[in-house]
């Protein structure tokens, strides 16, 4: 056989075949397959490399959750804000009562000036003195 | 007015395309019935055994218009179908070596157990489509193209994502092969 009559044959391949089918019935049948399933979704959910992409992350997730339960999360270094911020409103007798709450703790911390000696300081003064304390 | 022109009685695969995109359900239906022969031929020239043959033509037009958005013109419309339909072919064949019912090598090689079908098939064409299966797949499917379907090699490369040269070597070992075990 030679190639122009194999390709004679080729070209015949199938046609007796071809014939027979039910072109109408598969069109339907088409239509009905698409209304069937949603495209998208379904043929991504039931892909083996999405399952095993979903089964990772839950994985991950999983594992996550399991660690952030057992480890305690660490206290900041620093606080948030600093006491002074709270003081700016208050008057001069509400920063008085405020330092004679911490008496002892001023006491203990030597340079500062004992209780009597506040009652001659101003308002920034005793702010002063209480951003000394905090550091 | 003028006499409407053949284009606008007979809209392109574009048209259509575009249409079902748009949610019309008859123009996939035209499609269907526009390439639903030609489509059946390929399959039974890549192995697809006869007495499915009607379903896996059903199903490669629904895996197609489901991929649709992945058709960007770079082939016709049918070239494009009868490389989505080679993957059917094999994926059917695969189902068919799982289940073990009827040996794969056997029940895809040939129309046997259908008696109209066996009639209809010369032993030439019997030969043929024995010999097609002992190819490689992208050999047999250049085949099929370029003799059966007459597409040029640029198209068939297109489809097939290889080069006009490459489609061109394995159209010519085909037919070696071909001729080889046909004579």
């Amino acid at each position: 056989m030679n190639e122009h009559e194999l390709e004679t044959l080729a070209r015949g391949l199938g046609t007796a075949r071809a014939d027979r089918v039910d072109v109408e019935r598969i069109a339907r049948g088409v239509v009905a397959g698409l209304r069937q399933a949603p495209a998208g979704w379904r043929i991504l959910w039931l892909r083996p490399a999405t399952l095993r992409i979903a089964a990772v992350l839950v994985l991950l997730l999983g594992a996550g959750l399991l660690w952030r339960a057992r480890v305690p999360p660490a206290a900041p270094v620093h606080p948030d804000h600093y006491i002074y911020e709270d003081l700016n409103g208050l008057s001069s007798d509400e920063l008085r009562d405020v330092l004679s709450t911490l008496d002892q703790t001023l006491q203990d911390a030597s340079p500062l000036p004992a209780d009597d000696d506040l009652n001659d300081l101003s308002p920034d003064q005793l702010r002063a003195v209480l951003r000394s304390i905090e550091g | 007015m003028p006499a409407a022109s053949p284009a606008a009685e007979a809209p392109s695969d574009a048209a259509l395309i575009a249409a079902w995109r748009g949610g019309d359900e008859q123009a996939a239906s035209e499609l269907v019935r526009r390439h639903a022969r030609a489509l059946a031929r390929f399959l039974a020239g890549a192995g697809a055994n006869d007495a499915d043959l009607d379903d896996l033509v059903q199903e490669t037009f629904i895996k197609a218009f489901r991929a649709i958005e992945g058709f960007r013109g770079q082939c016709q419309f049918r070239t494009w179908l009868f490389t989505i339909g080679g993957n059917v072919v094999r994926d059917a064949g695969r189902r068919a070596a799982r289940r073990k019912v009827v040996a794969l090598s056997e029940d895809l090689r040939s129309p046997e157990g259908d008696p109209q079908a066996v009639a209809e098939a010369t032993e030439a064409e019997q030969r043929l489509n024995e010999g097609l299966q002992r190819l490689t797949r992208l050999q047999r499917e250049v085949f099929l193209l370029r003799a059966q379907q007459g597409l040029e090699y640029d198209e068939i490369a297109a489809a097939l994502g290889t080069t006009g040269g490459a489609a061109r070597v394995h159209y010519h070992h085909a037919v070696r092969r071909l001729k080889e075990w046909l004579t």
